[in-house]
């Protein structure tokens, strides 16, 4: 057997709790991405399931959460006011805030809606009934069949009007992966200093619209998100878009702190062997076999990370799917692939840094336990500002 | 005269730190084959910088090495490591065997990076295990063996390959009177028996007693060299 082979082999047993503790590190990074990946798959398949049918209610749809006072108040009353050609209770639903929670509720035309999955009770059928997110719903203590008090504006006086509706569904959206984003999104434009809107409107037009009065909404009310039919697919995209640009960074930074982890130990195992690379450097090993030993210690750790993850990750996936989350959670080749080949790779990465330091130095400062760089020029070690290794 | 197993010619190394120092100067030596030479001096005087070059473990700021007819400088850090593997033995004060391997494993380990087969090794190291007299400790570890008997196995694995040339860095600096004895006996019976070149640095004045020359440093220069009679 190759002494590198040999060498490496012989340390990774010894060593076993270190090598498992590289490995683990990897492993948790992979399965985390990869329970990222499977939710960003998820949520794309439902969302190319469901956005075509949906669609826009009518020909216009319009969101609006933000704070308003009470001269917006009265701007928007205006302007429901000219808008007269919406069917009767289907115009809009509008719920105010109860205290310091923020009420949400999608009226049943909502295209949002329609790409969430329920957890509980049925699609509404009637004006009035409505659905809540089960995160809400725990803040405000409602459940399926409960009802509660909103006012809505109520065309064409522009006043709010009291209404009764009864909650007779809950979604959720998983990992709130995809809340999040969404409302912050909403949330944006919100003033300085105001904790939330006190107003969230879903609305939809059965009947046209006039264009001018479409226009009107759009640029005064500035928090006001507008949809026409033929955007059918525009607010699936921005969940989907939401949830990559929440999950892809998330997975990168639990990927690169795995990689540090492993750095970190991968680094330590060279430093606390450095007489033992320099006796075999003295023995006559080249200066890349000697960083042969850490690479291929690297090498068999990511892939034991990588295997590790994998399982962890499948486990991950089935309990999802056992849970009261559901879905049809799955891993793709493709996202198997991805993840292994960036645990494979990160692992080698981290072994680059310890690899390298064992294979500039020189006999003498392995052999005397002396300061590595990683910068082989003299000047670099006779500055030695950075203190070295 | 001989024609010189080892050339150390007008080797300087100069350290940087501070105003910087000659840790080495200017020190030319030549060992011929068969030789026993034993480097003594004060301690910081210079001896053990100047095995390092000798040994290729370190390189001279100015001055070059030639190992039978191989110019150090002419040789890259791959040639310098397969002339290490090949044609020099190490000997070092604190053993410097690998924990992570038995006896036997560091005895083999030379002869695995020269790439020798299987079976030679194993009939080399119960070869060099009886010649130091530790085959009933060669699956032990070096934590489970004592100083002299750690040496010991330190001495088989630089003979494993048969140098040309063994440098050894005070080889009983660490270890007690008895031992010591026996370190000594072993490479005299190695020098006189196979003929094995040894080039040896060591405050233990007896070791002098076994030696061809008696090379003295003080300051990284030479002062004298005792040609003693064979």
């Amino acid at each position: 057997m190759s002494p590198v082979l040999a060498l490496a082999g012989r340390h990774l047993r010894r060593r076993w709790l270190a090598s498992a503790l590289i490995a683990l590190s990897l492993a948790a990074g992979m399965a985390v991405f990869l329970l990222i990946q499977s939710h960003i798959d998820l949520t794309s398949r439902r969302m190319a399931g469901t956005a075509q049918p949906v669609a826009v209610p009518g020909e216009a749809m319009y969101v609006t959460s933000r704070f308003f006072d009470a001269a917006e108040i009265a701007s928007l009353q205006r302007i429901w006011g000219a808008i007269t050609k919406f069917e009767a209770g289907y115009v809009f639903d509008a719920y105010t805030s109860a205290g310091m929670h923020r009420a949400v509720a999608l009226a049943p035309e909502s295209m949002a809606a329609g790409v969430l999955p329920l957890s509980e009770g049925a699609w509404p059928a009637e004006p009035g009934q409505v659905m809540l997110p089960l995160s809400l719903a725990r803040q405000t203590g409602l459940s399926v069949g409960d009802r509660f008090t909103t006012f809505i504006p109520a065309p064409p006086g522009g006043y709010l009007m009291p209404v009764r509706h009864q909650v007779v569904a809950l979604f959720t959206t998983g990992f709130g992966l995809l809340e999040t984003p969404v409302y912050s999104a909403l949330d944006a434009k919100l003033r300085p200093g105001v904790r939330g809107p006190n107003l969230l409107i879903v609305g939809g037009g059965a009947v046209s619209i006039p264009e001018r009065t479409l226009q009107q909404i759009y640029t005064r009310l500035d928090a006001t998100l507008m949809y026409t039919s033929g955007h059918g697919h525009y607010l699936a995209g921005n969940l989907a878009k939401a949830a990559l640009a929440g999950g892809v960074p998330l997975a990168m930074l639990i990927f690169l702190m795995s990689g540090l982890g492993a750095l970190n130990i991968l680094l330590l195992g060279f430093l606390q062997r450095k007489r033992s690379f320099g006796i075999l450097k003295a023995l006559g090993a080249s200066h890349n076999e000697a960083r042969a030993v850490l690479m291929l210690e690297a090498a068999v750790t990511s892939v034991a990370g990588a295997s590790l993850g994998l399982a962890g990750s499948a486990a991950g996936i089935a309990l999802l799917r056992a849970s009261a989350v559901g879905g049809d959670y799955r891993l793709t080749p493709a996202s198997v692939s991805l993840a292994v080949m960036f645990t494979v790779g990160i692992g080698m990465l981290a072994g680059q840094i310890p690899g390298r330091l064992c294979r500039d130095a020189t006999v003498d400062q392995l052999l005397h336990n002396r300061r590595v760089y990683l910068d082989t020029n003299p000047s670099c070690a006779q500055c030695g500002r950075c203190g070295g290794f | 005269m001989s024609h010189a197993l080892l050339k150390g010619i007008n080797l300087t190394k100069w350290f940087g730190i501070g105003d910087g120092v000659f840790a080495v100067h200017n020190v030319s030596l030549d060992v011929i084959p068969g030789e026993f030479v034993v480097i003594v001096g004060p301690s910081g005087c210079g001896k053990t910088t100047l095995l390092n070059l000798l040994g290729g473990l370190d390189k001279p700021t100015h001055g070059d090495v030639v190992l039978n007819g191989q110019r150090y400088s002419k040789l890259g850090e791959t040639g310098l490591a397969r002339l290490r593997r090949r044609q020099l033995g190490f000997v070092f004060q604190f053993f410097n065997l690998l924990n992570d391997l038995s006896a036997a494993e560091n005895i083999a380990l030379p002869m695995r990076l020269a790439g020798a087969r299987p079976a030679v090794i194993n009939a080399r190291i119960e070869e060099l295990l009886g010649t130091v007299s530790m085959l009933h400790r060669a699956n032990h570890s070096p934590h489970e063996l004592s100083g002299g008997e750690q040496q010991r196995v330190a001495i088989a694995r630089a003979l494993a390959n048969q140098p040309a040339l063994v440098l050894a860095d005070e080889p009983t600096g660490n270890l007690d009177t008895k031992n010591s004895e026996e370190i000594r006996r072993l490479f005299r019976k190695l020098n006189v028996e196979n003929g094995q070149t040894f080039v040896v640095v060591s405050h233990d004045g007896v070791f002098a007693d076994y030696a061809h020359r008696v090379v003295r440093m003080t300051d990284g220069v030479i002062g004298d060299i005792e040609v003693k009679a064979t």
